[in-house]
């Protein structure tokens, strides 16, 4: 009789252990897609920024039009950033972007006409709420990320990733030309 | 005793270095920390916003707090805004118009519901140009009022369909429904094991088992105790009561139980009390603006 009650046990056990790879696995995968989710919502916020970028140059140029270089650098950025494939060339290239419209920022200090009008001061409004909804969505990526890597690291689910292949995914780093962002410097002008 | 001290010290500061702390619970739908607003002006703005869950399902926080300390507005904004869950699960249909009084700035951050009505330009307008002049003079009920009237117009009387209900049952089966099926399932199937095993501690061994297995997953210690005394006396009823339960189709009464268990945690959104109805879990994505005075 005891023989049997504890094979009864050990195949309680094996149960339940398959039901928890079931159940972790399948966490594994929402963490996973929430990663990706949440990404989607970067891309949103980085194409809303994208969309206001003509309306910005239109409205500069009508007073600096004289200040090409900095209308192509965002230029440049913007097909830069179209053309990205992967996630750190899009971070690559949204850094680009940034970088591009701070310099043109500077440039506008030196026509306070254009400062004063309604309808680019509505734009600043627009592009400071944009890299506002940038900087939420991403820290929140970096969250998800953080979340996502912690879990595939931690025993018992360390196994589990391993066993199906759970990679790590890389948290957002802050972009290249976020260094060289222009300085400021009304003494040179 | 020093050295404890220092340790201590060394271990909280962590937690300090995160500059966002809750300011406390929202007691209406205006929450004055830094008590700047006079009680008659609160009501009134109070009196409004209520009007204004009323026809719309919107709800608008108003939250004025005396410091920011070393966080940004724009993150304190955030943090708030989600700590308290402003507008409803799903919709996110919410605004909170944030005030800190001895930074003299403020922020309208706007849920992803509301961000095609009270758009950037509209709430640059009114942190800029209407709020300013009444907080220069100390102002305060004039200036919130103001601010208030101001999102309410940009809104307007636009109503969102009610999908609450919907939404948030949506929301507590996602984590649930996966263990449900594998719960009526198993539970029946480990049931009948237990059954005609005849012994009544085999539930506790395996009640054990799974306990150490909750506690790794993340757990509570008392899972363990809880399980093994489940385990026991279900092993216990499924043996001697056999076949009452197994053969007149009682199999589904018995998984509720650990389903309550396992995961009936009540919502921590739900339970706010107060005067208001409490906000209903909605999120913000750093929609808005920032004003100063």
């Amino acid at each position: 009789m005891p023989k049997i009650k504890s094979s009864w046990v050990i195949i309680g056990i094996i149960v339940i252990i398959i039901f928890w790879l079931w159940g972790g696995y399948n966490g594994l995968v929402s963490r996973d897609e929430a990663v990706v989710s949440q990404w989607a919502n970067v891309e949103t916020v980085y194409q809303r920024r994208l969309d206001l970028i003509p309306n910005v140059v239109n409205t500069v140029k009508g007073s600096a039009a004289q200040d090409e270089e900095v209308f192509g650098r965002l230029a440049d950025a913007r097909a830069n950033y179209s053309g990205a494939g992967s996630i750190n060339a899009q971070a690559a290239a949204a850094g680009q972007i940034e970088s591009a419209l701070a310099r043109l920022l500077v440039v506008v200090e030196n026509y306070p006409d254009l400062k004063s009008q309604e309808s680019f001061q509505a734009l600043i409004a627009e592009l400071e709420g944009s890299e506002n909804r940038i900087s939420v969505e991403r820290r929140r990526y970096n969250e998800t990320v953080k979340d996502y890597n912690t879990i595939i690291r931690k025993v018992p689910r360390n196994i589990l990733a391993s066993l199906f292949g759970f990679e790590r995914h890389e948290l957002f780093e802050a972009a290249q030309g976020a260094e060289d962002a222009p300085v400021v410097d009304f003494t040179k002008e | 005793m020093k050295r404890v001290i220092a340790l201590l010290f060394i271990i909280l500061i962590p937690s300090v270095v995160f500059a966002y702390s809750s300011p406390g619970k929202a007691d209406g739908y205006v929450t004055d920390f830094a008590g700047v607003l006079s009680p008659n002006g609160e009501e009134r703005i109070e009196l409004m916003l209520e009007k204004h869950e009323r026809d719309t399902g919107n709800q608008i926080a108003v939250a004025i707090i005396p410091e920011l300390f070393d966080e940004t507005i724009e993150t304190y904004a955030i943090e708030l805004f989600s700590d308290w869950g402003i507008g409803k699960k799903g919709q996110d249909n919410g605004a909170l118009f944030l005030v800190s009084v001895n930074d003299r700035k403020m922020k309208i951050e706007v849920g992803y519901g509301l961000e095609g009505d009270l758009t950037d330009v509209e709430s640059k307008h009114i942190v800029a140009n209407v709020v300013p002049p009444y907080f220069r003079n100390n102002d305060y009920d004039e200036g919130v009022r103001s601010a208030v009237v101001g999102m309410i117009a940009a809104i307007g009387v636009e109503m969102i369909p009610d999908a609450g209900a919907s939404s948030s049952t949506q929301n507590t089966n996602r984590g649930i429904g996966d263990f449900f099926w594998i719960f009526i399932f198993g539970f029946i199937w480990v049931g009948s094991v237990f059954a005609r095993s005849r012994s009544w501690w085999a539930g506790g061994v395996v009640g054990a088992v799974i306990g150490i297995i909750v506690l790794i997953a993340g757990g509570a210690w008392w899972y363990i105790p809880g399980l093994i005394l489940f385990g026991l006396a279900f092993d216990y009823l499924v043996s001697t009561k056999y076949k009452k339960f197994f053969m007149k189709g009682h199999h589904h009464s018995m998984a509720w139980p650990l389903l309550f268990l396992m995961g009936g945690r009540p919502g921590r959104r739900w339970d706010k009390g107060g005067g208001f109805g409490g906000f209903g879990g909605g999120m913000s994505g750093g929609g808005g603006a920032v004003g100063d005075w």
